[in-house]
């Protein structure tokens, strides 16, 4: 099963220079060589909660993942990062099925996330929401509906509905709109703990 | 002194027009009516997180919200209000000095930004937020209306306020590379940064 590596932290700010120089020429390369995760995005959060930076890997099968993050070359990386970083934290993501995944080699445009656990009572409703109207709405305010994901491993809210657009102006119209408004409120009335999140490309793996 | 009472809160399943009736013909017209708090602006968080709703009001003294949290009025306003919302909690933010608050007119849309202060960078923090994170927010096209600290309420604690005429202005300045410079600079100095974009509701 198709399963996805998302790593957050906070770069320090008098290492910026250090960890670009890091995550450019160990970090990335050394995990897409293992075959086992290719980094396909790395993000700055330009609207929601902090850690800041976030790094998006994709990888076959969850089981890769975990072998991944099992092995000494892992660990020994890691190490390393942690002298230019901050509150890193780790989650692995599987697909809820509700949108296929789309592997891509590297990330374009824009992300829009949207994060929230489902109140178990409203499950079938919330199933039937995504796939009727959500979805379907999304892809009319201009937004490509990328994945559906649950965290397999890590914090909640443990759901991520994640779209992505060519440009900010498509984001922009969108949450200024009263249909996006009411889209939301109807989500709420599902779900708990939501909030979301706008990724801009941080410019080290895709532009 | 300008203070803000923020309230923050869900709209329970089912209930939004009922909220919004009770909300546009009650609550907001008989807190504007005590004269002692004025509503300014609803807002729903368009990105960042929860709770979803936002209602905005400003007084001119924390001895006025003292006095309307107590009037028999509000008590009975709010007991009505939590029929139809949840996740409800409350904030009073008063004035750093570092900016003079401004009330902006006509419908405009917020970038808020939210931390707690590193307090061993302070005097850092200080100067940064005077000499380049301001000058730099007003570059990019937001004008910053307040920068404020939570008197009383949940943290984090400190509360930067922009705003700006649209959505696509606010998203053009935080897909800049001097806003994603500042912001690592930023993270330096403060700790639990986050940041919203709120819309108007239309209810005021």
């Amino acid at each position: 099963m198709f399963a996805k590596l998302i790593q957050y932290w906070n770069v320090f700010y008098d290492r910026r220079q250090d960890f670009d120089a890091f995550f450019m020429k160990e970090f990335v390369p050394r995990i897409d060589e293992t075959g086992l995760l290719k980094i396909t995005g790395s993000w700055h959060v330009a609207s929601g909660e902090s850690p800041n930076f976030i790094v998006e890997g994709t990888s076959a099968s969850l089981e890769e993942v975990e072998t991944l993050v099992m092995s000494a070359d892992f660990s020994q990386l890691r190490h390393s990062l942690f002298h230019l970083v901050s509150d890193y934290s780790t989650k692995l993501m599987a697909p809820t099925g509700n949108v296929p995944p789309r592997p891509v080699e590297v990330e374009h445009g824009f992300k829009f996330t949207q994060h929230f656990n489902v109140n178990a009572a409203d499950y079938y409703a919330y199933t039937a929401f995504v796939r009727n109207e959500h979805l379907p709405k999304m892809g009319q305010f201009g937004m490509d509906m990328v994945g559906g994901w649950y965290v397999a491993v890590g914090g909640t809210p443990y759901v991520v509905a994640e779209g992505r657009a060519d440009d900010l102006t498509t984001i922009g119209e969108m949450l200024e709109s009263q249909e996006f408004q009411m889209l939301t409120l109807k989500l709420l009335s599902m779900v708990s703990n939501y909030g979301c999140k706008i990724l801009v490309p941080s410019g080290h793996v895709n532009q | 002194m300008t203070v803000k009472f923020i309230q923050f809160f869900d709209i329970l399943p089912g209930q939004t027009e009922e909220f919004r009736n009770f909300a546009h013909k009650n609550y907001i017209p008989a807190i504007n009516d005590t004269g002692l708090l004025r509503m300014i602006g609803s807002w729903y968080v368009a990105a960042g997180e929860g709770p979803y709703c936002i209602f905005e009001s400003v007084s001119d003294s924390v001895n006025n919200i003292n006095k309307l949290l107590q009037l028999d009025e509000f008590s009975k306003l709010n007991h009505l209000l939590h029929f139809l919302v949840t996740n409800y909690k409350t904030k009073i933010l008063a004035p750093t000095g570092l900016v003079d608050t401004k009330i902006p007119e006509g419908r405009n849309f917020r970038f808020n930004h939210h931390y707690n202060i590193r307090y061993d960078r302070y005097e850092e923090y200080l100067r940064f937020v005077k000499e380049e994170h301001i000058p730099t927010i007003e570059k990019l096209g937001i004008t910053v209306i307040g920068a404020s600290y939570a008197a009383i309420g949940p943290g984090p604690h400190m509360v930067t306020e922009g705003a700006c005429s649209s959505v696509k202005q606010i998203l053009e300045a935080l897909g800049s590379e001097e806003y994603k410079s500042l912001i690592s600079r930023m993270l330096a100095m403060v700790s639990d940064f986050g940041s919203k974009i709120l819309v108007p509701t239309g209810l005021i």
